[in-house]
């Protein structure tokens, strides 16, 4: 069933690559207009964009509302569609410049922002299934507060790399053909990205 | 096979640290680097901390996604597809055709259908002028050639209308 293939992670190389031409295949068909294949694909790829975008902007309401936008684009793009590269490395690269984009119409305000609340709701609701005591959870809020804060002060292309590459386990080349640089440019990008990572948590235990 | 270089001393390997913790080197390319980080403290200790940013990245999941999500999505779709033609084939040269916004594009393309503009009003003239100038020139000729004419007959002594010699 085209739905329950799942998006990149724990999938072989077969099943990647089965995945991958499915999803041109859905978007030659949502090309015909055929709206529920456009559904599968959105089904698919609708968590992924949105925990991407949300990595990158780190705000709910941001992230979906750019998450919109990126599958409103490929909607509309749809009877111009051709499967010239991987629908992912597609759908991600759209989703990619919205980010950037977004990032750098409100670098000013980003400064001055407060903790989002929203960024801890992933450690509380981890933890919760454990029963953690306040101090647990105390503890899970103030680790989850310096990861999001080390991601936050990568520059805006470098955590790009970091959350394609860690996240969406993105290939070098769809990295690359997403950033627009070369392979050697990204794998570059990323161990100067993960040195300040390492460098920011290094006394991070889990 | 020649030894793996430390990737931690030169940057062109750097990323070999990454394709091992990620399982993205082939078995011969692991097995070499790995007898590397067996006598390479340094490559041990940044493994080490990879490892750590990777379980603390690891620890941080984002919120679930709005439950409303496709609805809203879809009634935007549905918004879009009711607005005139017109409106939406501007949409889709402002997004969809550059969809990564790009900034200048918009100022240029401006420029550019002025300039195409101004090519096609000025061109149809140029063509006009052009053929004019060459009737011009050829109506001249033919003049001169037909001046030429009679004087080549009158030199020959023989009448323009009537062949007779004068």
């Amino acid at each position: 069933m085209a739905a329950s293939i799942p998006f990149g992670h724990g999938l072989s190389e077969g099943g990647r690559q089965t995945a991958v031409e499915h999803d041109a295949e859905l978007m030659l068909r949502v090309r015909e207009g055929d709206v529920q294949s456009f559904e599968l694909l959105l089904k698919r790829h609708r968590a992924p964009v949105i925990h991407f975008l949300y990595r990158m902007v780190q705000n709910q309401s941001v992230s979906e509302e750019l998450a919109q936008e990126v599958f409103l684009r490929v909607y509309r793009s749809r009877s111009h569609y051709e499967p010239t590269a991987k629908f992912s490395t597609w759908i991600f690269r759209i989703a990619t410049h919205l980010a950037l984009n977004w990032l750098r119409d409100h670098r000013h305000e980003r400064g001055q922002e407060s903790l989002d609340e929203e960024a801890f709701e992933g450690v509380v609701r981890q933890v919760r299934d454990h029963r953690p005591t306040v101090e647990q959870s105390m503890v899970g809020r103030a680790r989850l507060e310096e990861v999001r804060r080390a991601i936050e002060m990568l520059p805006a292309k470098q955590r790009a790399a970091v959350l394609m590459h860690k996240y969406e386990e993105l290939e070098y080349s769809q990295i690359a053909a997403i950033l627009e640089c070369s392979e050697s440019a990204v794998k570059s990008l990323l161990f100067r990205a993960y040195e300040s990572l390492r460098s920011r948590l290094a006394h991070f235990n889990v | 096979m020649e030894p793996v270089r430390c990737p931690i001393q030169n940057s062109k390997n750097a990323a070999m640290l990454l394709d091992y913790l990620d399982r993205r080197l082939d078995w011969s390319a692991t097995i070499e680097f790995e007898r590397h980080i067996s006598g390479c403290a340094a490559c041990q200790q940044t493994l080490a901390a990879q490892r750590e940013v990777w379980n603390a990245l690891d620890s941080w999941s984002p919120g679930p996604v709005s439950e409303d999500f496709d609805r809203r999505l879809f009634e935007r779709i549905g918004q879009e597809e009711r607005k005139p033609v017109w409106t939406r084939a501007w949409r889709w040269l402002t997004t969809a055709a550059m969809p990564f916004h790009f900034k200048p594009a918009m100022p240029l393309a401006a420029a550019c259908m002025v300039i195409v503009a101004g090519f096609l009003l000025q061109a149809p003239r140029e063509a006009d002028l052009g053929a004019e100038l060459k009737t011009e020139l050829l109506e001249v000729e033919q003049v001169e050639q037909t001046l030429g004419d009679v004087e080549m007959l009158r030199d020959l002594g023989v009448d323009d209308d009537a062949g007779i010699r004068l």
